[in-house]
């Protein structure tokens, strides 16, 4: 068991603030996340879902500070703990990287270095923050691989990553992301790339790990089943825009947008038998195909003009509900009794 | 009637004087119309069975047959297989016309007059406008790009098709798309679908029957909703209970202490997820 546990703290861990990225084509500069805001508090896990195109990779991108070549922020505020990453230096930077924020990544093959053995590599993420000292580095890593489920850790730290399972892999990954215990930990599709019994346990796993440390975690899917197994607030992106925003329950029973209803409808119920799902039209667009209304009006069965000529903005509909469909109660209420 | 026969068939690897299977003694069949779905995990020897049954590993057990005929390499081919990332199976320096030609032409299905003319059907059987003909498949979105896999599958009329993990690679709003294109080529051809896949929401949406592949054996097979409402077998059970829902979060609590098997791939050879 790992001893360090911090209170819960209080408060906002991250906010981000009217963030816009853009990516080079080549005709230029092109907006793919536009405007997007969101907070995460403190011990809070929140999931951002979306499908390739949404922005929501590029979003985690972003407060990694890891945005890939021909990508950079154009606009907007990320504040950890109140301290601007945009405008951060570089020294300010690295010091926060992997040790107040971790990152887990789809496909651990691609982070962990197949020619260091998986101790060290834990240990590297002690070493670069300047935590504890040789000996205590050794243990802590051992101690962090079997807090995340791998057996005989000690024998294991020998071990170079192939020849771990993927599930192993990812456990490593996870474990090298917490060594240095930080209050965030941004995890990017981390159960895609695995069979289905390894995700469950590394969901259950990833819970656990946030409760038990007050650990804020911002969880990236394209799976809204997988987001509300474990997040507590759902963050819908399309098109590089949030279309909508509350906490999972009320995504699942109440979704306001139709695009969220869409997702929620082509998750299907494996106790009851069911037809084939209606599919969504057409395709999912980039940020930069979407007009200044609401992207997804041109696949949205409820549209009508004004969908597409009134300006995207992110409305409180509930409290602690935010929503981008501009469709009022009256007249979602009408379509209703029409079908 | 079921023309597509497995019996006992083994596909075994051998490395420095160590046998190992990866499908051992697995024997079912797929009837036209139906769809089964057969479902494992990485490792399990699925897609090696997949590759089993087109000839593109050989078997060294049993047999596999078509209409109690063993199955031909060349011509008019009863079994085609769509695999999981259509960009690995399409050239992509050749045009969506080319790649459906070639194949017509590779396999001498039909003479090169009419060509193009069934390229053109070909493209209407999958639901894609004609202007896609002109096109290569990276100016395709992937749901395009897995249509014209399907298409080119199409080619040899099979009367049974192999999808290998087929919309795994796909958004979530397209993959409702593709299925429904399955299900209307097996309603409106009476073709029979083998779909593999892991995913046991989509097999739920789709399949008649499911077998169930653990460590390259055959442990279950039932209907659909048999499967689904009372699974037989532990490992089934498992997999079902693994699958995210919405319904009920994370039951599963974390035990890091307990063992766990099925996280240790024992067996690398058998990872047959490329």
């Amino acid at each position: 068991m790992v001893v360090n546990t911090r209170p819960t703290g209080n408060g906002t861990r991250l906010e981000v603030k009217h963030l816009s990225v853009e990516v080079h084509r080549d005709t230029g500069w092109r907006q793919a996340v536009r405007d997007v805001s969101f907070t995460v508090e403190s011990g809070e896990r929140v999931a951002l879902v979306g499908e390739s195109g949404s922005g929501k990779s590029l979003t985690a991108l972003s407060i990694a500070g890891l945005l890939p070549q021909g990508a950079r922020i154009a606009d907007g505020e990320i504040l950890l703990d109140g301290l601007d990453l945009v405008t951060a230096d570089k020294k300010t930077l690295r010091r926060i990287r992997g040790k107040t924020v971790g990152f887990v990544f789809q496909n651990p093959m691609t982070s962990l270095d197949p020619l260091v053995r998986v101790g060290s590599q834990v240990k590297e993420a002690l070493r670069a923050h300047h935590i504890g000292d040789r000996k205590s580095r050794a243990s802590r890593s051992v101690q962090m691989l079997e807090r995340t489920g791998i057996h005989d850790a000690d024998d294991r730290v020998h071990n170079f990553p192939h020849q771990f399972s993927g599930g192993m892999q990812q456990r490593a990954m996870i474990a090298g992301a917490l060594a240095a215990d930080p209050s965030l930990l941004i995890a990017d599709e981390p159960t895609t790339a695995l069979d289905v019994t390894v995700q469950a346990r590394v969901l259950a796993l990833l819970k656990s790990l946030s409760e038990e440390r007050a650990l804020s975690l911002l969880m990236i899917t394209h799976d809204l089943a997988v987001a509300s197994q474990i997040a507590e607030r759902v963050i819908v992106m399309y098109a590089g825009r949030v279309l909508e925003d509350a906490p999972v329950r009320t995504i699942v029973e109440r979704p306001h947008h139709p695009y969220t209803e869409a997702l929620l409808a082509l998750v299907p119920d494996l106790r009851n038998a069911v037809d084939l799902p209606a599919p969504i039209p057409g395709n999912p667009i980039p940020g930069w195909d979407a007009g200044s209304g609401c992207p997804f009006a041109t696949r949205c069965l409820h549209a009508r003009d004004e969908c597409t000529d009134t300006p995207w903005s992110l409305r409180s509909i509930a409290p602690e509900h935010l929503s981008a469909c501009i469709r009022d109660q009256a007249s979602r209420d009408a379509e209703v009794l029409i079908r | 009637m079921s023309p597509l026969t497995l019996e006992s068939v083994s596909v075994r690897y051998s490395r420095a004087g160590t046998h190992f299977d990866a499908v051992h003694d697995v024997s079912f069949s797929v009837a036209e119309g139906e769809v089964l779905a057969l479902v494992g995990e990485s490792g399990s020897g699925k897609s090696t069975l997949a590759r089993a049954i087109v000839g593109l590993t050989p078997i060294s057990m049993g047999s596999i047959t078509f209409d109690d005929k063993p199955l031909p390499t060349r011509g008019r081919r009863p079994v085609g297989i769509v695999f999981q990332n259509p960009l690995g199976s399409l050239d992509a320096r050749m045009s969506v016309e080319k790649a459906l030609v070639e194949i017509l032409q590779v396999h001498r299905l039909v003479p090169a007059s009419q060509r193009r003319q069934r390229c053109h059907e070909l493209l209407e059987l999958v639901g894609l406008p004609q202007e896609v003909a002109r096109l290569k498949p990276g100016s395709l979105s992937g749901g395009q790009q897995q249509r014209v896999s399907i298409a080119r599958a199409m080619a040899a009329e099979p009367r049974i098709l192999i999808l290998d993990e087929p919309v795994s690679a796909l958004d979530v709003s397209i993959r409702a798309q593709v299925l429904r294109l399955l299900d209307d080529l097996r309603s409106r051809l009476g073709i029979g679908l083998l779909f593999i896949g892991h995913d046991l929401a989509v097999v739920r949406q789709l399949a008649d029957r499911v077998a169930v592949l653990y460590r390259g054996e055959l442990v279950e097979m039932a209907s659909a909703e048999q499967f689904f409402a009372s699974p037989e077998h532990e490992y089934s059970r498992l997999l079902l209970d693994s699958v995210p829902s919405l319904a009920s979060p994370a039951k599963r609590e974390e035990t890091t202490a307990v063992s766990e098997n099925g996280d240790n791939d024992d067996n690398d050879d058998n990872d047959d997820e490329s």
